[in-house]
């Protein structure tokens, strides 16, 4: 085990890790289990987390990799009583189903909508290209997020 | 991966030093995501070289010199004069894995469908390797096998040189995958010339339906000289079929994928040209 010091959603945290440990299981073991595993190879984005501002697949990040840095999950955007804008659309607008997917989805988008507020549907389009869904058929989703852009807010 | 411990140096002076007196024991990692695809269980020491100031694209003596630590999306993101990587980077896996894997670690083992060799070949580009001495390695003699020949422990890959597209030249890229995160079943690039109505230099190569990046020198014998134009390229594209054995995977038989790069070399021949013309759509 080896110490590790880390910006996690606001709060300068340490943690004790095994030098091979993924970084999504020390999420998950450090009771953060809204990040999700879903593939473990990099290919669903179940797993995206935010890290020095870009969204990345946790599961194929080794937990030492993050030290020092600045990392945003799920849990440091919103909870139940008070959810992130992207939360609350992706609830209004159906695109939630098994839920599996919603997560890594979210914090895809919110890095994306951080970089690029008036985000476009091609801006989406390119940044969760690697964010799968296995139940809505994503136009809920697109929608959902799309309306979260400055610029969708902008036209209406 | 079995690490057995990790080091974090931010000056490359250190990591290399670690890495030297670590030898085989010790792996230089970068965005860490070649481990999808290589389980190797031997126990190393991983030495973390994202801080050791290695990223970035910047304008150096007219040549681009992007540090071998930036990450592909930046390729995506980067703009300017004569800059065409953001088409390859567009094309590699999604955004999440473009926001990890670093472009220096897409070249230093490589496999049949990595992205960065087939377009780095075609482009001209140098890789410039700091030892106890730096070397700067073309990129024929880079990829002519697995680039982690190259290395000793304690070498480091710092930076890529990349000539940029001048007027009158133009770039082509084509992957063929069957979804947008898909491996690729045959890459090609190539980077064409056009000077008085005739081609006057061309580069082309192909990865992914062959076993290493490769050029294609037939079709570039068969057009240097000679006036660019649909048939002219169907021709070359004929010449090329002949200089490589073709090979099918994920289902696809060797006959289809060199039929497909029959079809595909006259693509990207066509792409390079209408951009040669100032086209580009
Ligand atoms: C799901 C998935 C799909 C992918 N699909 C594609 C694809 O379609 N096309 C494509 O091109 N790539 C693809 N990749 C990425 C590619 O295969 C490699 O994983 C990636 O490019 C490696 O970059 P890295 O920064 O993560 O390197 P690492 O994994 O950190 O390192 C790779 C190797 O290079 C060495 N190394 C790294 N940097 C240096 C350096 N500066 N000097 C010396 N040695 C160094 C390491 O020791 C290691 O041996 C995919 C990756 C994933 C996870
Ligand atoms: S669980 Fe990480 S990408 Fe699928
Ligand atoms: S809602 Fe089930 S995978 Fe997306």
């Amino acid at each position: 085990m080896k110490s590790i010091t880390f910006t996690l959603n606001g709060r300068e945290r340490s943690f004790d890790i095994e030098p091979d440990e993924r970084f999504l299981d020390l999420l998950r073991r450090s009771g953060l289990t809204g990040t999700k595993c879903g593939c473990d190879n990099g290919m669903c984005g179940s797993c995206t987390v935010i890290v020095d501002g870009r969204a990345v697949n946790s599961c194929i990040l080794f937990a030492f990799q993050v030290a020092g840095r600045i990392v945003e999950t799920i849990e440091g955007i919103g909870d139940f009583d008070r959810p992130h804008p992207l939360q609350t659309a992706m609830a209004d607008a159906g695109a939630v189903q098994c839920g599996y997917c919603t997560p890594g989805m979210v914090m895809a988008a919110k890095a994306l909508l951080d970089q690029k507020p008036d985000a476009g549907e091609e801006d989406f389009r390119r940044h969760l290209d690697g964010n799968l869904c296995r139940c809505t058929g994503y136009v809920k989703i697109r929608d959902a997020l799309l309306s979260c852009s400055a610029g969708a807010r902008a036209e209406s | 991966m079995n690490y057995t411990d990790f080091k974090t140096p931010t000056r490359l002076d250190e990591a290399r030093a670690l890495l030297k007196e670590l030898g085989d024991a010790a792996v230089p990692v970068a965005g860490s995501t070649l481990h999808v695809f290589l389980r190797d269980e031997t126990p190393r020491i991983a030495v973390d070289i994202t801080r050791l100031g290695l990223d970035g694209i910047r304008r150096e003596e007219g040549n681009f010199e992007i540090g071998a630590t930036t990450r592909v999306a930046e390729l995506l993101e980067f703009r300017d004069d004569g800059w065409v990587l953001d088409r390859v980077a567009d094309a590699f896996v999604s955004q999440t894995v473009r926001n990890a894997a670093t472009v220096g670690g897409s070249i230093v083992r490589t496999f049949p469908w990595s992205d960065f060799p087939v377009a780095l070949l075609v482009l001209n580009a140098s890789m410039i390797i700091t030892g106890d001495s730096d070397r700067v390695v073309d990129a024929d003699t880079y990829f002519a096998s697995q680039p982690f020949h190259h290395f000793q422990p304690g070498d480091l890959l710092t930076a890529i040189r990349v000539p940029p597209l001048v007027a009158g030249e133009g770039f082509g890229y084509h992957k063929e995958r069957r979804t947008g995160s898909d491996f690729s079943r045959l890459t090609l690039a190539a980077r064409l010339d056009v000077r008085e109505g005739r081609v006057g230099g061309l580069r082309i190569a192909a990865g992914s339906g062959v076993p290493l990046p490769t050029r294609l020198t037939a079709v570039e014998k068969a057009l240097v000289g000679a006036r660019p134009g649909p048939k002219k390229f169907a021709e070359a594209a004929e010449a090329g079929l002949e200089e490589v054995r073709w090979r099918g995977s994920a289902g696809l038989s060797d006959d289809y994928i060199r039929h497909l790069a029959s079809v595909r070399i006259v693509d990207v021949l066509t792409q390079a040209y209408e951009e040669a013309k100032g086209e580009r759509s």
